[in-house]
């Protein structure tokens, strides 16, 4: 176990140098000159060489890399170039928006996926089937872009029960994690159905029931927490995809989140806050991802026989 | 995963339930197959229909998309409803709707199917060599794929599209390169299954090179997974080709597409409703045709013991 543990955490660290390296090599690849971003279009080029030279962009690049690096390791991401302020105290301003829509989103695509699938799943290929079935489909087909634009329309307008967007009220989180949860239920409705399936044909099923166990209580005790593995993995990666996914969202909903925050950097041309984006997203969908292997290996060992065999 | 409850492996290759499959069942088998559930006709139908329409959107649309009709627009300048001359009525430019709303959906589904191309064939690429080959080339390529999950595909395609004017060109590179992962996953998974069974030693036996063994016999079991997988792709590629127009970086106006009349429309979602509603709905349509299709496909191709 320690020597998955650990494989699994080198290659987290691998994957995070990798991340950074990368969008390194693009920042340093574009055509745009930082020096004169920062001094504007309208200063002349001394002014901008002299910028240039104090950004030390005039060094040469595995020198740049290293200080790069170097820098990172202590927690400094740069100055923004179109506000000047640390980047790193930007996004530690943005990050607990951002974290709050999508924990909830996560929980609401749980617990909607998860009952309709169990509603599916106990009443099989009955109308109550077909029923969850379509409910989760219309979830899936919908842009969640679109039905957030519908749901504000109708809930924040028409009859204004939810802030029309913003984070002035403790509901702003409302409409927009449900959008997500809504349109993003419809996988866990998917695997739920089929996994909580799989498990009722089970031997232990049968036992408990001949025992004379109600079959609620048999669907609910027994076999819903073995159908949940699958599940609980899913959801951990769905996580880390949603913390780079709600940009959309955050920008129709106008929450002051790491989206937003991205997208005024990309147009701003605010290269080093648009990067500070990017590795933290990364880092934590990196994290999320180890830590979901580490759930799945401790549900089920195989696991690390397969990859440390 | 399918909504009439098939077992089926987790995208990176582990499987949740354990599958009931011994072989793939040949493309042409399945799809008569998917012809008798209900699921599979309504996908199969949704997805003719929005090829169909998409295909030949220059013949059946009744006016250019782009031209702005004096009499799309009433005299105090609000877009006139749908009637006689406008299908689905006019935009607020004075277009007509329903021809945007065909060209708009040729649009998007052709830079989807061109990138979702690209993307099978890197994602088979890849997953090949890291199956078949092992050892560091997997570990390498596999490192690889995470790193460039991690990056959130919107961020990179935003990232890019700083310096880069997003052509149509660009918008398809970009798509089909972050959409490759979990195909090269998926294909992975099934090199490395098929890798130990018995025909790819009889396979060597006879004398065999590896590139022989590779192409003949694995692409072949490997391919109808592919099928299925791109189908299922397909959606997710439009919503996202969509969601980038949406925010501007995607197809570029005044070229049609569904996300830029999303867009559009979300304007005007007080006083015109339908100018948002009905690239939505179009969109879902879109998704919801190939989700259907790619399941039923893959319930289809699975031998049921």
């Amino acid at each position: 176990m320690t020597r998955f543990i650990i494989r699994r955490l080198i290659g987290g660290v691998a994957v995070i140098w990798g991340i950074v390296t990368l969008v390194f090599i693009i920042g340093d690849a574009l055509p745009i000159n930082p020096a004169r971003i920062i001094a504007g279009p309208n200063a002349p080029a001394s002014v901008v060489r002299s910028i240039y030279n104090q950004l030390g962009l005039n060094r040469p690049l595995p020198q740049r890399y290293l200080s790069y690096l170097w820098q990172l390791l202590h927690g400094d991401l740069g100055q923004s170039y179109a506000t000047n302020q640390n980047v790193s105290q930007a996004l530690m301003q943005r990050l607990p928006f951002t974290l709050e829509l999508v924990t909830l989103s996560v929980i609401g695509e749980l617990l909607i996926g998860v009952s309709l699938a169990m509603i599916a799943a106990a009443h099989r290929r009955s109308f109550w089937d077909g029923a969850a079935s379509v409910t989760a489909l219309s979830g899936l087909m919908l842009p969640s872009f679109w039905l957030a634009l519908v749901l504000l329309y109708i809930l924040g307008y028409r009859w204004p029960i939810f802030p029309l967007g913003g984070v002035s009220s403790p509901s702003w989180v409302v409409l927009p994690a449900f959008t997500l949860a809504f349109t993003g239920a419809a996988y866990y409705t998917r695997i739920g159905r089929a996994s909580l399936i799989e498990e009722l044909s089970k031997d232990y099923v049968r036992t408990a029931r001949s025992k004379g166990l109600k079959p609620s209580h048999v669907l609910y005790k027994h076999a819903l927490r073995n159908a949940l593995r699958p599940i609980v993995t899913m959801a951990g990666l769905d996580f880390a995809t949603l913390m780079g996914g709600v940009l959309v969202i955050e920008q129709v909903f106008g929450i002051p989140g790491l989206g937003t925050l991205a997208w005024t950097a990309v147009l701003q041309n605010d290269l080093p806050m648009l990067e500070g984006v990017i590795i933290v997203i990364g880092v934590v969908i990196v994290i999320m991802t180890i830590l979901t292997d580490f759930v799945y290996a401790w549900l089920d060992p195989r696991v690390i026989v397969r990859n440390t065999g | 995963m399918s909504l009439t409850g098939a077992a089926v492996p987790a995208p990176d290759g582990t499987p949740s339930t354990p599958t009931r499959r011994a072989e793939a069942r040949p493309v042409r088998e399945a799809l008569r197959e998917v012809a008798t559930r209900p699921a599979g006709v309504v996908g199969m139908v949704l997805t003719c229909i929005v090829v169909v329409a998409a295909i030949f959107a220059p013949v059946i649309a009744p006016h250019s998309p782009l031209y702005q009709f004096p009499d799309g627009l009433r005299a105090n300048g609000s877009p006139v409803g749908p009637n006689a001359t406008f299908l689905l009525g006019a935009d607020a430019l004075g277009r007509d709707e329903f021809s945007r709303l065909l060209w708009g959906l040729r649009e998007t589904l052709a830079v989807s199917v061109t990138a979702n191309i690209i993307a099978a064939v890197i994602g088979v690429a890849v997953g090949c060599l890291a199956g078949y080959y092992g050892g560091w080339l997997d570990a390498v390529l596999m490192r690889i794929t995470e790193v460039l999950i991690a990056i959130p595909a919107i961020l990179l395609a935003a990232f890019l599209a700083i310096v880069i004017r997003p052509s149509l060109a660009t918008l398809i590179l970009i798509v089909g390169g972050v959409s490759w992962f979990y195909l090269a996953k998926i294909v992975r998974a099934e090199v490395l299954s098929i890798r130990q069974r018995e025909f790819v030693s009889a396979a060597k036996l006879y004398g065999a090179g590896s590139g022989t063994i590779i192409f003949i016999h694995v692409l072949r079991q490997v391919w109808s997974l592919v099928i299925v997988y791109t189908t299922l792709q397909l959606a997710d590629t439009a919503t996202f080709v969509s969601a980038m127009s949406f925010v501007g970086v995607g197809i570029q106006p005044p070229t049609p597409s569904l996300g830029d009349m999303i867009a559009d429309g979300s304007h005007y979602l007080e006083s015109i409703p339908r100018l948002a509603i009905v690239p939505g709905v179009a969109l879902g349509l879109v998704v919801l045709g190939f989700n259907l299709l790619g399941d039923s496909l893959h319930d289809a191709m699975e031998k049921h013991a």
